[in-house]
């Protein structure tokens, strides 16, 4: 599976870079390479390069839940499903993109379907315009069904492909950052040569480099709240580390529109917030280890 | 307690099997699941009892080469050690810091001398001490001063240094001298192996602010090194320092993410689920979060060294999250454990506080955490170099 995992990030890379993400999409949508598309280290790495490149697509959905289906996030402090009385009053959630012709809702006892035309939704732009999130409601009740999804756990899965973009966010924020104190002068020097601002990018890297290691040395059969406690609030924490820094070596430029540097920032802080934000995340991962479930303590084993 | 050694096993089997051992004799090593604490050298005595039976067992050897007393096998078999030591609810004795340090050193430059220092360590009948920081050179290890001079046959060693871990028990240690010109920098050092009872040689404990005076000073007076002594090449100093950093800062780092694995756990069960605040309660998953990076981080590090590849300055990268996750987890305790942080005079307390002083130091020892990013953004990420 490896050199289709180099192979399909690869692809991603040189269409992504092309601003090409619809045609990536499709190729990926193709029903003949449903398997390898299902293969977590291929979704992951493809999502990395999304994140690398900060671009809107239906790669996540696709990814997660396969063709033809959403997958509905919480909206982050609220609570779905509350009902008001009026018709499409009940929050489902959010859907990255378009709402597909059905809908998948994860729930701790399993995943739940609606339709598409059993829910009423509302684009949103928000914080990141680009990432094309969708508010959700829906007067139905969800049925049981099954989804397929590599680990049979939606929301587990779901996680740890935010966690993979996420990594590419911190990624791509960093190397924008690098090249920007490589080529910009101060006091006759790039800035770059600045301890304080070589230091604070390393630290930065530093934490994309714990994020990045626990990605490949926790498989995507660990625990749903590992996924999300650990695998996606390291990522999500890297991710707005990366984008702090970056945010200050690259001064006046790094808040201009025409500078990519924004995109980054609203993407960092967008999907840490979905799925449990990483601060939450820490309160979580200490309260269950109170309660005796330290996490993930000894999972990542020496081969 | 004795065990036949085994041959090496592939990884996981190896542990496993650790695994079943230390829970078979657990109450035969019941004992050392605390540290001493009634001072160091209490501490030093406790340990070589550990350190003897997982000699006799084998435990320890393996992952060490056969011509130094080893059992072979992968170095990855010593990671396994620690962990399983830690996992098993072992405190892992102070002296297989040195070991990492110290030991690939010898194993690598000086079998001749690892074959002979080697056993006794593992014996738990020596300790070494290694010589690099002076009072004038700490990060810019480079210009240290303490001189080697050729009489002949060997060398008589003239300086001082300081800050040696566990110095005072120490029969012998390493000693980093300038055989060059004074301003040879770098490229005039030869690491030199010192018999601490030769004539010439005092050492003196340094009273720690922890309280725990794990370390000293070392004054060299025209004392007398053999030709043996010669660890790797008379001027190679500086290589064989680099080559022991890769163990120094990688198995180390993975030595001490087991330990910090087990004090987490600890904290956890000793804490309880008594309420406390959520900023406090965040910082242990914070901590949970940094100690997760850190042994993904280096379990590919001790597979690299494993396949005999030297990770090069990426190693800074575990050493600075090193740093991070040591103080995070003894933050979590002082935050969780407050009152034992600032009353506490059981042995728990003792040991969190003697635990916290030695975090901050974590981002000092080994190469001060500054150094480490400074050798980050020139090797790995390429930044323009500037003044220091
Ligand atoms: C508990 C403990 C155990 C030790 N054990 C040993 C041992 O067994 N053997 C041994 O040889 N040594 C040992 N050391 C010494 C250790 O290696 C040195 O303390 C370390 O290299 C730093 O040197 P220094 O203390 O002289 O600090 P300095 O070099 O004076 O540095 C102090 C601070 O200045 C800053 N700084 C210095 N240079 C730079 C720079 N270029 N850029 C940015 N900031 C900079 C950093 O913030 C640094 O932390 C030990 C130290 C401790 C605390």
């Amino acid at each position: 599976m490896s050199e289709h995992v180099d192979e399909l990030a690869a692809l991603a890379e040189e269409l992504l870079a092309a601003g090409r993400d619809q045609e990536l999409l499709a190729q990926l949508a193709d029903p003949d390479v449903e398997d390898l598309r299902a293969d977590p280290q291929v979704a992951g790495a493809v999502m990395r390069v999304h994140g690398r490149y900060c671009v809107s697509s239906g790669l996540f959905d696709l990814l997660v839940v396969g063709a033809g289906r959403s997958v509905v996030l919480p909206v982050p402090g609220q609570e779905s499903g509350r009902p008001s009385g009026a018709a499409g009053s009940r929050l489902v959630g959010l859907v990255r993109g378009g709402p597909q012709d059905e809908l998948v809702l994860p729930t701790e006892d399993g995943p739940r379907f609606l339709p598409r035309d059993h829910v009423v939704s509302e684009a949103v732009s928000g914080l990141d315009p680009l990432l094309g999130l969708t508010l959700v409601r829906s007067d139905y009740d969800p049925v049981v069904g099954t989804a397929t999804t590599a680990t049979g756990d939606v929301l587990g899965y779901a996680a740890r492909l935010l966690a993979d973009e996420l990594v590419g966010v911190a990624e791509g924020a960093l190397a924008l950052a690098l090249e920007h104190v490589r080529e910009r002068h101060q006091f006759g020097v790039p800035i770059g040569s600045f301890q304080a601002v070589r230091h604070r990018l390393v630290d930065a890297y530093v934490d994309a480099e714990g994020a990045r290691s626990l990605l490949a040395a926790i498989g995507p059969d660990a625990a749903p709240d590992v996924q999300a406690l650990v695998l996606k609030a390291s990522a999500g924490a890297a991710a707005l580390r990366c984008v702090a820094a970056a945010q200050q070596v690259c001064g006046g430029m790094g808040f201009t529109a025409e500078f990519d540097l924004h995109r980054y920032v609203r993407r960092a802080l967008a999907l840490d917030a979905l799925l449990s934000g990483s601060e939450a995340a820490e309160e979580h991962l200490g309260a269950l280890a109170l309660r005796g479930r330290v996490l993930p303590d000894r999972q990542v084993v020496l081969t | 307690m004795t065990a036949t050694a085994l041959p090496p096993r592939p990884v996981t089997e190896h542990a496993a099997q650790l695994a079943a051992w230390l829970q078979e004799h657990a109450t035969e090593l019941a004992p050392w699941r605390h540290r001493a604490t009634q001072g160091i050298a209490a501490a030093v005595e406790h340990d070589r009892g550990l350190l003897a039976s997982l000699h006799d067992a084998g435990w320890s050897r393996y992952g060490w080469p056969a011509e130094t007393g080893g059992l072979g096998g992968p170095v990855a078999l010593r990671a396994v050690l620690y962990d399983e030591l830690a996992a098993a609810d072992l405190e892992v004795p102070e002296a297989f810091v040195i070991l990492e340090t110290l030991g690939p050193l010898l194993a690598h430059l000086a079998p001749h001398l690892a074959a002979v220092h080697l056993p006794r360590f593992l014996r738990g009948d020596e300790l070494w001490g290694q010589g690099f920081s002076e009072p004038e050179a700490g990060s810019d290890l480079a210009h240290l001063r303490t001189r080697a001079v050729s009489d002949g046959t060997g060398f008589r060693v003239t300086g001082q240094k300081v800050w040696t871990t566990l110095g005072q028990f120490a029969s012998f240690a390493a000693v980093l001298a300038r055989t060059g010109a004074a301003d040879s920098a770098h490229r005039g050092l030869t690491m030199l192996w010192v018999d601490l009872a030769a004539p010439g040689v005092t050492v003196r404990p340094i009273a720690a602010a922890s309280g725990r005076d794990e370390f000293a000073e070392m004054f060299f007076d025209d004392v007398p090194v053999p030709a043996e002594g010669v660890i790797g090449e008379v001027g190679g100093g500086w290589a064989a320092a680099m080559y022991l950093l890769q163990y120094e800062r990688g198995m180390y780092a993975w030595q001490r993410q087991a330990v910090l694995h087990r004090r987490l756990r600890q904290l956890a069960a000793l804490v309880g689920d008594d309420a406390p605040s959520g900023t406090d309660v965040a910082a242990l998953g914070r901590a949970q979060l940094l100690c997760a990076g850190l042994r993904a981080r280096s379990a590919t590090t001790v597979a690299r060294l494993s396949d005999g590849e030297n990770p090069g300055p990426e190693i800074s990268v575990d050493k600075v999250l090193l740093g991070r996750c040591e103080q995070a987890v003894t933050d979590a305790w002082r935050r969780l454990r407050g009152t034992d942080m600032l009353l506490g005079a059981d042995d728990s307390a003792i040991t969190g506080r003697e635990e916290w002083f030695y975090s901050r130091a974590s981002t000092i020892f080994g190469g001060a955490a500054d150094i480490q990013r400074d050798i980050l953004a020139d090797r790995v990420l390429d930044l323009p170099r500037g003044a220091r």
